[in-house]
């Protein structure tokens, strides 16, 4: 069986225009820059890294709410890049995007009904008295109660506000949804509410995630696969369990020890992999590999030619020269205390 | 109420007691903080962790005597050094605001003034609180930022906030907070808005002031991985009050109260946790308030009756370990 969503060497660059009136184009952002990823059915793919890695242009690029500069986005087979706007919308049923803040995205002057109840009216999927029974399902669906459909959205509380969200982007049935940063926003005792909402939709209605968020814990817990995304690149992609407790790349290392532990013994013995420098611009980014700037193995190799995605072991891919030395000798040089000054 | 949360040993450098803050707004009263009570000696590194709307920047905005400004009733001690602050004229708050407590917030552009290079910002600082010389103030705003670990101070001390990154930037907020040399750095949510990588760095930065130069901190955030980097010491607030204060690892690893415990349960860990197990429910609105615990809608432990129509106390449970609740979870082994 074909995979249900394959992203071949995915790119979308933004034009970078001068200021004043030519606004003549100067340059491009590479948000995205070759990225290449499958979604099996019923299954979810995390993407973690940290601000500006691209991966929210990577959501939008595979709903084309983005249209890619180049690669292509074969949903169920069809390539959606080829595929002309206007016949996009019957495809759009099938995807659907949830974002990071549910307030943002829901008009204030409408009934939480009339939210969900617009998602059907658009794709003509239910009138008169089956509509007022789906919206009622949809709401029960999310755990919400059937009887607020009357209320305003600053009625609810934010987790409320994204399982209606959640119930909205679910009312024309897709069988796909790219979530973004869909806990974000909310309180630590809230998040869980809805990371238990989304992971029990996935398995009663066999719906596939795209699952976007900084947060490296969130992003562990509800995955089976996990990509890192750095510079517009995926620098390493594994199953899940394979990165958390074997990750391969030194970014992905930095990333992952870098996350403060609540557990104050876990805290104490981690050993902190620092990186030097900053981010660099996605617009300019650095030759070679992208990470050479911050990366403490970094050889003169690395500032020349740029490392491929290779398979280190089944199903687990890594983008850096010196993977295999750096999996056998352990971590020297970047080792610091966490209570030590950085300089 | 006559017990409160004290830190043993040391004459405590700041001591807040039974710290009640209300907004009058138009729906009614807003009790963002109620009867808080909590110390901080010198040098020590006390959290405040608590969900949105908990009450954390309000308590340390009282505890900067920055809430009478905002129309707020409050009442209750707030000591520092054992001298009663409350009551005071604004003259002699804002004496000690420049003198012992600096903070570090969330977003430094909003602390940051967008037309001065940032060693200008900070050499004034020097020159209006220590009354030092031009020249002097410069070489000590160029020492400050090398200090907090910006690579070339000398040279960057020219440049204006916006050339900075983020964590560049929160870099340059400490330095300015360390200028006055104060004794008590209130640092609300100062790496929330950083990439991780970059929140490493600063928690460390943080922390050294601590460990290095005795600086007392109060670190407020909603993220328990922080505290368990930074505090010796944490209070979790729930609803305008703090149900539990405890040493670090007391209330990471031996939670008692079941807000707590519960909050670490639904937890997702980057070690790996199997089963979420989430809160149902939300945090009560402020303006009204449930009438017995603040908790007791959405506590998985909730006792009787009393856990539903009275109000608990702070309870020392063991040895400077407080709970507020009628319920004592048994310590986990
Ligand atoms: N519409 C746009 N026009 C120009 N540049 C853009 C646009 N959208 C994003 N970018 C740039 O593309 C890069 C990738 O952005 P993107 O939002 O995809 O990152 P991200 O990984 O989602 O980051 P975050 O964690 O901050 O959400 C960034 O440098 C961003 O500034
Ligand atoms: N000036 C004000 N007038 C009325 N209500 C206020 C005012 N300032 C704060 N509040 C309310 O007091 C409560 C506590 O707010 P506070 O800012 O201390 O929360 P917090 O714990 O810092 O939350 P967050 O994590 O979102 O920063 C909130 O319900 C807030 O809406
Ligand atoms: S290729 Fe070189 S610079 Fe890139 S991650 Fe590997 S060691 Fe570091
Ligand atoms: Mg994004
Ligand atoms: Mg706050």
């Amino acid at each position: 069986m074909t995979a249900l969503l394959d992203v071949r060497e995915l790119a979308v660059h933004y034009p970078v225009r001068a200021r004043g009136l030519t606004r003549r184009r100067t340059g491009a952002v590479r948000a995205v820059d070759g990225v290449s990823f499958t979604v099996e059915r019923g299954r979810t793919l995390g993407l973690v890294g940290e601000s500006g890695g691209g991966k929210s242009t990577t959501g939008r690029a595979i709903l084309m709410l983005q249209r890619p500069t180049a690669g292509s986005v074969l949903f169920e087979g069809v390539d959606l890049a080829g595929v002309a706007e206007g016949e996009l919308r019957n495809l759009r049923r099938r995807m659907q995007l949830v974002f990071q803040d549910p307030y943002a995205s829901l008009d204030p002057r409408m009934t939480v009904g009339r939210l969900v109840g617009e998602a059907l009216d658009i794709h003509g999927l239910a009138v008169g008295r089956s509509r007022a029974g789906r919206v009622a399902g949809l709401l029960e669906l999310v755990g919400l109660d059937p009887k607020h459909a009357g209320r305003y959205p600053h009625e609810f509380s934010g987790g409320q506000r994204q399982r209606i969200g959640i119930a909205r982007a679910l009312a024309v049935e897709p069988i796909f949804l790219v979530c973004d940063e869909p806990v974000s926003a909310l309180d630590v005792s809230i998040q869980a509410q809805v990371m238990n909402l989304l992971a029990d939709l996935r398995d009663r209605l066999g719906l596939s995630y795209v699952f976007i968020s900084h947060d490296l814990a969130v992003v562990r817990h509800i995955s089976d696969r996990v990509a890192v995304m750095y510079l517009g690149k995926i620098v390493e992609m594994a199953d899940r369990d394979d990165l958390y407790d074997q990750p391969l790349h030194p970014y992905t290392k930095a990333l992952l020890s870098s996350v403060p532990s609540p557990d104050p013994n876990v805290q104490r013995a981690r050993e902190r992999v620092m990186l030097r420098g900053e981010l660099p611009s996605p617009a300019d980014p650095p030759p070679g590999c992208r990470f050479h700037t911050r990366c403490p193995h970094a050889q003169e190799l690395c500032r020349v030619v740029e490392p491929p995605l290779v398979s280190a072991s089944a199903g687990h891919v890594v983008a850096c020269h010196f993977w295999r030395e750096l999996r056998s000798t352990p971590v020297e040089v970047t080792r610091a205390r966490t209570s030590r000054r950085t300089s | 109420m006559t017990t409160t949360p004290a830190n043993d040993r040391a004459e405590p450098l700041l001591e807040v007691r039974d710290l009640s803050v209300g907004f009058p707004t138009r729906e009614g009263l807003v009790r963002a903080v109620d009867r808080v009570s909590f110390s901080i000696n010198p040098g020590e590194v006390v959290g405040f962790v608590g969900e949105s709307g908990s009450g954390k920047t309000v308590t340390a905005l009282a505890v900067m005597g920055l809430v009478a400004a905002q129309g707020a009733i409050e009442s209750g001690s707030i000591r520092f050094r054992g001298r009663e602050m409350i009551g005071l004229p604004e003259g002699e708050w804002r004496r000690v605001r420049a003198r012992e407590v600096a903070t570090v917030f969330q977003d430094p552009m909003t602390a940051l003034n967008p037309v001065f290079s940032v060693g200008h910002q900070i050499s004034e600082v020097l020159r209006t609180h220590l009354a030092l010389g031009r020249q002097e103030a410069r070489e000590r705003a160029v020492e400050l930022l090398g200090m907090v670990g910006i690579p070339d101070a000398r040279a960057r001390a020219g440049d204006y906030p916006h050339q900075f990154s983020g964590g560049m930037r929160q870099r340059v907020m400490i330095a300015m907070a360390l200028s006055c040399d104060p004794s008590l750095i209130i640092a609300d949510e100062p790496t929330t808005a950083l990439d991780v990588t970059i929140q490493a760095e600063i928690l460390d930065l943080i922390r050294s002031l601590s460990t290095d130069m005795g600086v007392a901190v109060m670190i407020i955030s909603h993220d328990l991985g922080v505290m368990s980097a930074m505090a010796d010491r944490i209070n979790v607030m729930y609803a305008g009050q703090i149900v539990e204060s405890a040493s670090a690892v007391r209330v990471l690893v031996g939670p008692r109260h079941p807000y707590t415990r519960a909050l670490l349960q639904s937890l997702p860990r980057v070690e790996g946790q199997a089963i979420l197990t989430a809160i149902e429910g939300a945090p009560p609105d402020l303006i009204s308030l449930p009438m017995g615990c603040r908790f007791y809608p959405r506590c998985p432990f909730r006792g009787d009756d009393r856990c539903r129509d009275s109000n608990p106390d702070l309870r020392e449970v063991d040895t400077g370990h407080w709970v507020r609740s009628f319920y004592d979870l048994e310590p986990v082994a």
